[in-house]
């Protein structure tokens, strides 16, 4: 049962990444941040969180609230515990800064949110599948 | 030998030999018996006397003795027969005779006995002394009227005669003298020799004349010796042979002869005296230090021994001229002339002559001066003066032309010679030649040196009587021979000329031109400057430039002006200097500056050209304002874009995708219009979703960055092919290109550039008909010019210009989809590149949109790079 962190403050959008993540894989077990500063209190098993798992992936929208979802790779990669959780960025935005700083924080890989269900679809499962394997691998 | 017809019988004498010498004896002879009484006379007698002989025979001889003799004559006569011998004539008896008619004459007597045997008688020879009585007494006069002292001496030495003036010189009375030695007359020491020069003259008697190299001295009565000078002459009389000595007394002359030589030895110059025959008879101590010679081998030495050889003929010939008509030569009378030294080396020399007239006959003086220090700095003054680049002309005080330089001849016109010695004013044009004289008069009142264009605008004329501008430069010129000024001439018709184009210039320059000297004095403006400061010309010439700078910059300006002309060099305008300067009316205003070193003939000057630069200024502060408002609509632009890029696409995105899967929900239960609703929704949202995408990309290749670099354009061409490979192949269409050049630019954009033209290419086709794209390029100056034809559906030639606006679409979204966009971005990546895009077409058949892109060698201007 992989442990996935999902940081997005869009009801929306999480309501069709949540969508998307038990299409591809019914296994996960999604744990939500609606900010950056609660990801980073997920990740850090901070109060609420205190007995939170160490994420399998995290998929973090880059646009966060509060605290900016560049934070959630910065801490992640300069802390021991934590620095091998994958980091998937997905997001409307593709300014091309955008893609150079998660680059450069260490985000294993930057998304662009496909306006099309079936395509974000599919890129949702190319990259758990690449993070997490499939649900046969598992089993 | 005739008879006399009437002789008496002289008693006694029986033949007649003795009565016929008597007849031929050159003197009338008489003879008479111890009684007196005449017993013979011969013709002369009768002539003599005017007796007949018969009147006389038989009476006493005192009938032939003036009365007043005549009662002691007879004393005599019986004296003489008392004792009888032969008495000479005239041995200084003074002796008449009376004649028939009473007349008395003078008559030299003598007297002969005759002894015979009838008793002694008395032969008298009686001459006429009227003749040499009166030569006498003229002799006597002579001698009296004399000038010198003469003294007659026989063979003996013994004094004959002297004249008064001997009294007077000497001191004796004439009786003291005469019938003594002559050695009285001469020094006690001196009379051995005396006496045997004067046996030696008597010997071989000869006309010595006075002052013929004599040194003699008289010895006066009272024992005072005093000099003298001698000329002999032999003097031959009835009583044998005297001489006569002329002596004259010489204290004077002796002493006005040593006043002579002490002056000449004061005089500065060597002074030479020679004689008529050109023997050298004094010189002073110059002489000998100038020559070289010892005092005693020059004096009775030709003057030639101090000429060169070479030039002794000519000398001679000179000298014999100068004493024909002798006057007063004075030195540097233009005569080149030279003096050897006993070593035989020669040197310049200056003479002046002046003849000397004196008792002893004609002298000549020279005094010779050594002029080779003269010569030689005369010398270099005249190469200096040849080697001046400017005419030079050197005059005397009275205005005279001295000296004057190849440059003044080739200047003014005239030869050398017909300069030399001539007043000055034949340089000058004839309406200032009056005041040229009062101008030169001055100068050597006050003369110092005055400097070239000083103010003065000067006029020279030339031979030919044309005037031309001059500026002259005058210094004083102290010589030996006193002071002379030295003019230079310089022509300045070329630099007045000049000087009137650079003032014509000046006028048409578009600034205000300011022309200062080294001190800082405005030395020209322009109109402009008038304009531009609100001061008349006037009121700026020979005011400091910083009239025209504001009151509180003035000093540092005087500190900068300094520094400029420390190192004047051409400073441009805008060199980024804030400057202001100030109007007469005392506003301010920014100024922009440049400044150029200007050499002139007079030294030294900067110009400045000075340019308003209000309206730049003014429009600087707009650009200024603008490029902020343009930065800060940049800024939003960007943040326009960023928020285009994510906040405007999220909620798009959910849109599209709850329709979708709301869609999804709803198929079999909704109704045919209601799905349809649902494909309305997601067309709309995708279009938006496009248009803001084209958004981006403007605003992307607005921000693009210019880093350009060499960019294969075949590498361009070869990706978009690879994209429109499906495309192509469902249509059957071709992208044809040759080898296509490097450009300089940016990768991933001119690969869009290509793709959305290509695109287009393709995209705009004919129903039916498969594209065909061809690719060419062509080189223009440091540009390339790239053409993409297509074969489709063309445009119009409004359209050629509409086509590259911003979301200008031809056509509808059915017909051909787009946002269109792709052409202004097109426009945009050509323009950023420094190049320009444009399309050729005729509706129909097809179209071919032509672009520039620069060569990899082109350097681009900023603003090129910006259109």
């Amino acid at each position: 049962m992989p442990d996935v962190l999902i940081a997005e403050d869009d009801p929306a959008a999480l309501h069709l990444t949540l969508k998307a993540l038990s299409i591809v894989n019914s296994r996960i077990r999604p744990h939500i941040a609606r900010n950056g500063a609660e990801a980073l209190a997920f990740l850090r098993r901070q109060a609420p969180y205190t007995g939170a798992p160490k994420p399998d992936l995290i998929v973090l929208d880059w646009n966060l609230p509060k605290v900016h979802g560049r934070e959630v790779p910065a801490v992640t990669r300069s802390t021991d515990a934590i620095r091998d959780i994958p980091i998937v960025v997905v997001t409307t935005s593709d300014a091309e800064k955008d893609r150079e700083e998660a680059a450069h924080l260490g985000v294993n890989e930057y998304v662009v949110k496909a306006p099309h269900f079936r395509d974000f679809v599919a890129s949702v499962r190319d990259f758990t599948e690449r993070y997490l394997g499939t649900e046969q691998d598992e089993e | 030998m005739s008879t006399t017809t009437i002789t008496p019988a002289i008693p006694g004498i029986e033949n007649d030999w003795y009565r016929e010498i008597v007849e031929t004896a050159p003197d009338a002879t008489v003879m008479i018996d111890s009684d007196g009484r005449i017993v013979l006379i011969n013709r002369q007698t009768e002539i003599l006397f005017g007796y007949e002989r018969k009147e006389l025979l038989g009476e006493l001889v005192e009938v032939l003795v003036p009365d007043r003799y005549r009662g002691k004559h007879h004393i005599h006569r019986d004296g003489y027969f008392g004792d009888p011998n032969m008495r000479e004539m005239g041995a200084g008896l003074e002796l008449s005779g009376v004649r028939k008619d009473g007349t008395e004459f003078p008559v030299e007597i003598s007297l002969s006995p005759l002894r015979t045997d009838r008793g002694v008688f008395a032969t008298a020879a009686i001459r006429d002394a009227t003749a040499r009585r009166a030569a006498e007494a003229q002799f006597k006069n002579l001698l009296e009227t004399a000038p010198d002292a003469m003294v007659i001496i026989n063979r003996q030495g013994v004094i004959e005669l002297v004249n008064a003036q001997t009294e007077r010189m000497f001191g004796y009375k004439r009786e003291a003298l005469v019938g003594r030695p002559v050695e009285v007359l001469v020094p006690e020491t001196l009379r051995d020799q005396h006496l045997a020069h004067r046996r030696g003259y008597f010997v071989d008697p000869k006309v010595r004349e006075m002052g013929a190299g004599l040194e003699l001295s008289g010895r006066r009565k009272d024992g005072s010796e005093f000099p003298i000078e001698i000329s002999l002459s032999p003097l031959e009389t009835d009583e044998g042979r005297l001489a006569t000595a002329a002596i004259r007394d010489i204290t004077d002359r002796k002493k006005s002869q040593e006043q002579m030589r002490n002056l000449l030895e004061t005089a500065p110059d060597a002074m030479i005296i020679i004689d008529q025959r050109g023997t050298i008879k004094l010189v002073n101590a110059q002489t000998e230090r100038l020559f070289g010679f010892p005092r005693d081998a020059l004096i009775d030495q030709p003057v030639e021994i101090l000429v060169p050889a070479r030039l002794h003929d000519k000398h001679v010939g000179h000298r014999k001229g100068y004493f024909t008509d002798p006057k007063i030569r004075e030195m540097g009378a233009g005569l080149e002339l030279w003096g050897s030294r006993q070593d035989g080396t020669e040197f310049p020399i200056e003479i002046s002559l002046s003849p000397l007239d004196t008792e002893e006959g004609r002298f000549a003086t020279a005094a010779v001066r050594d002029i080779t220090n003269r010569k030689k700095s005369q010398e270099q003054m005249r190469n200096l003066l040849e080697t001046a680049p400017d005419a030079m002309v050197i005059i005397d005080q009275t205005g005279h032309i001295t000296l004057v330089n190849r440059q003044t001849e080739r200047l003014f016109g005239y030869d050398r010679d017909e300069l030399i010695r001539q007043p000055v004013e034949i340089l000058v044009p004839e309406r200032l030649r009056d005041r040229h004289l009062g101008h030169r008069t001055g100068y050597f009142v006050d003369p110092k040196v005055r400097e070239m264009g000083a103010g003065l605008e000067l006029w020279g004329r030339r031979a030919d009587g044309s005037e031309f501008p001059i500026e002259i430069s005058l210094s004083p010129l102290e010589t030996e021979e006193g002071r002379f000024a030295t003019a230079a001439v310089r022509d300045i018709t070329d630099r007045k000329k000049a000087q009137a184009q650079f003032k014509n210039l000046l006028e048409t320059a578009p600034d205000a031109m300011v022309i200062i000297d080294r001190n800082g004095r405005i030395n020209l403006v322009n109109q402009q400057t008038e304009r531009l400061f609100g001061y008349t010309r006037g009121e700026l010439i020979d005011q400091p430039v910083e009239i025209l700078v504001p009151e509180n910059l003035r000093s540092r300006h005087v500190g900068h002006r300094s520094g400029y002309f420390d190192d004047p060099k051409v400073r441009e305008m805008g060199a980024g200097l804030e400057l202001s300067g100030r109007r007469k009316d005392g506003t301010e205003f920014p100024i922009e500056i440049s400044l150029s070193p200007l050499e002139t003939p007079d030294g030294q000057f900067a110009t400045a050209a000075v340019r308003d630069i209000t309206e730049r200024k003014t429009a600087q502060i707009k650009l200024t304002d603008y490029a902020r408002n343009l930065e800060a609509s940049n800024r939003e632009l960007e943040e326009f874009a960023y928020v285009a890029s994510h906040d405007l696409q999220a909620p798009l995105r959910n849109i599209i995708s709850f329709s979708e899967l709301l869609h999804d929900e709803c198929v079999g239960k909704i109704s045919e219009d209601a799905d349809r609703y649902f494909g309305f929704i997601e067309e709309g949202a995708l279009r938006l979703q496009g248009l803001i995408k084209d958004i981006l990309e403007v605003s992307r290749v607005n921000r693009m960055e210019r880093s350009f670099i060499t960019v294969d354009t075949n590498e361009c061409m070869e990706t978009c092919r690879l994209q429109l490979r499906s495309v192509l192949e469902d249509s059957g269409g071709r992208i044809d290109f040759a080898r296509l050049p490097d450009v300089k630019g940016d990768a991933l954009r001119l690969t869009q550039l290509f793709q959305n033209l290509l695109n287009n290419a393709v995209k705009f086709q004919r129903p039916g008909v498969p594209p065909l794209v061809t690719i060419t390029a062509r080189r223009f100056g440091e540009f390339w010019e790239f053409a993409i034809a297509d074969n489709g559906i063309g445009i119009s030639a409004d359209e050629c210009v509409q086509v590259f606006e911003i979301f200008r679409r031809l056509h509808t979204a059915d017909e051909y989809p787009g946002t269109g966009i792709g052409l202004s971005i097109c426009k945009k990546i050509v323009e950023t590149h420094g190049g320009r895009i444009w399309a050729e077409s005729e509706p129909g058949k097809g179209a071919t949109f032509r672009f520039t892109l620069p060569d990899t060698a082109t350097v681009l201007a900023p603003e090129q790079a910006h259109a």
